[in-house]
């Protein structure tokens, strides 16, 4: 996808995206959504903000501990049904180009790597973090908790590895994740990835590429159709 | 992280309960938002692909 898909139009249409880092199908969501813009033909004027959202907030900060192992521990899950529910998603991820690694996956407290997207939004990166994100953590198996590591790949961006790093001592754009929150609470988002189209229709979960492109294909019409 | 199997979710009630990080929990103090119409829900036949804040997915 070009730059200037996710880049600012004269008059966009707007998308809003709620998603966790930790959340597999937000990576799979987003992979497909952009999938979808490329395929619809005014995607040059869609635009696409990215929002926090916390999945397990409560997840101690700074620890890390396999996914796996929390996924287990926390559901009663058996080994074979979280095996099985792992091929699936990683055939479906496969078909969109992303690599699951879900042995090497680690459950973390996202508040800070949520930092380092709105860091990187500041600085025009937003969509190269949350996609390096997405794959730190489901292919290269990287802890996202780690300050040092979250600095990183700031660095790896462009972005200044010492501004991230005070960024995350400081708790840096608090206000900022905590609106991100506030707003998905008035939305009634209980789910993530979420995805809301110009403020009025909505798209909740990993769904294929004909749904996204419905959502913008009917966005576009809602606009055509209003006065001038 | 995630699973088709619905039964299970009734076993991850514990987590909201368990919440202390201090950003989601505590008191939010934005900037007022306008008032938000309600959203119109694309209509999908898969309502699976969904991680919930109890950390489930499904």
């Amino acid at each position: 996808m070009s730059a200037s898909v996710f880049g600012p139009a004269a008059d966009p249409i707007v998308v809003d995206v709620w998603s966790d880092v930790v959340c597999p199908f937000c990576y799979l969501g987003n992979a497909v959504f952009k999938e979808a813009v490329e395929q619809f033909p005014h995607g040059s004027a869609v635009q696409v903000r990215y929002h926090s959202f916390q999945l397990n907030p409560g997840f101690p900060a700074g620890q890390a501990i396999p996914a796996d192992e929390y996924v287990a521990g926390q559901y009663n899950m058996p080994k074979s049904q979280l095996e099985a529910s792992h091929a699936q998603l990683t055939t479906r991820g496969a078909q969109a180009g992303l690599d699951y690694r879900f042995s090497e996956t680690l459950m973390v407290n996202t508040l800070d790597a949520h930092r380092m997207i709105h860091l990187a939004k500041a600085h025009d990166r937003e969509l190269s973090m949350v996609e390096r994100l997405f794959k730190a953590e489901f292919t290269d198996g990287l802890n996202l908790a780690d300050h040092a590591v979250l600095a990183d790949l700031a660095a790896e961006l462009g972005l200044d590895h010492a501004e991230a790093l005070d960024a995350l001592k400081t708790k840096a754009y608090e206000k900022d994740i905590r609106a991100d929150l506030a707003q998905a609470r008035q939305l009634g988002i209980t789910g993530v990835p979420f995805f809301v189209f110009d403020n009025k229709r909505a798209v909740s979960g990993a769904q294929g590429v004909e749904t996204f492109r419905r959502a913008l294909d009917v966005t576009w019409q809602d606009r055509a159709s209003q006065p001038a | 992280m995630h699973s088709s199997s619905p039964d299970l979710r009734s076993t991850s009630s514990d987590l909201r309960s368990t919440s202390l990080d201090l950003v989601a929990d505590a008191p939010v103090e934005t900037e007022p938002q306008p008032a938000l119409t309600p959203l119109i829900m694309i209509e999908t036949t898969d309502e699976s692909g969904v991680c919930n804040t109890d950390g489930w997915c499904v």
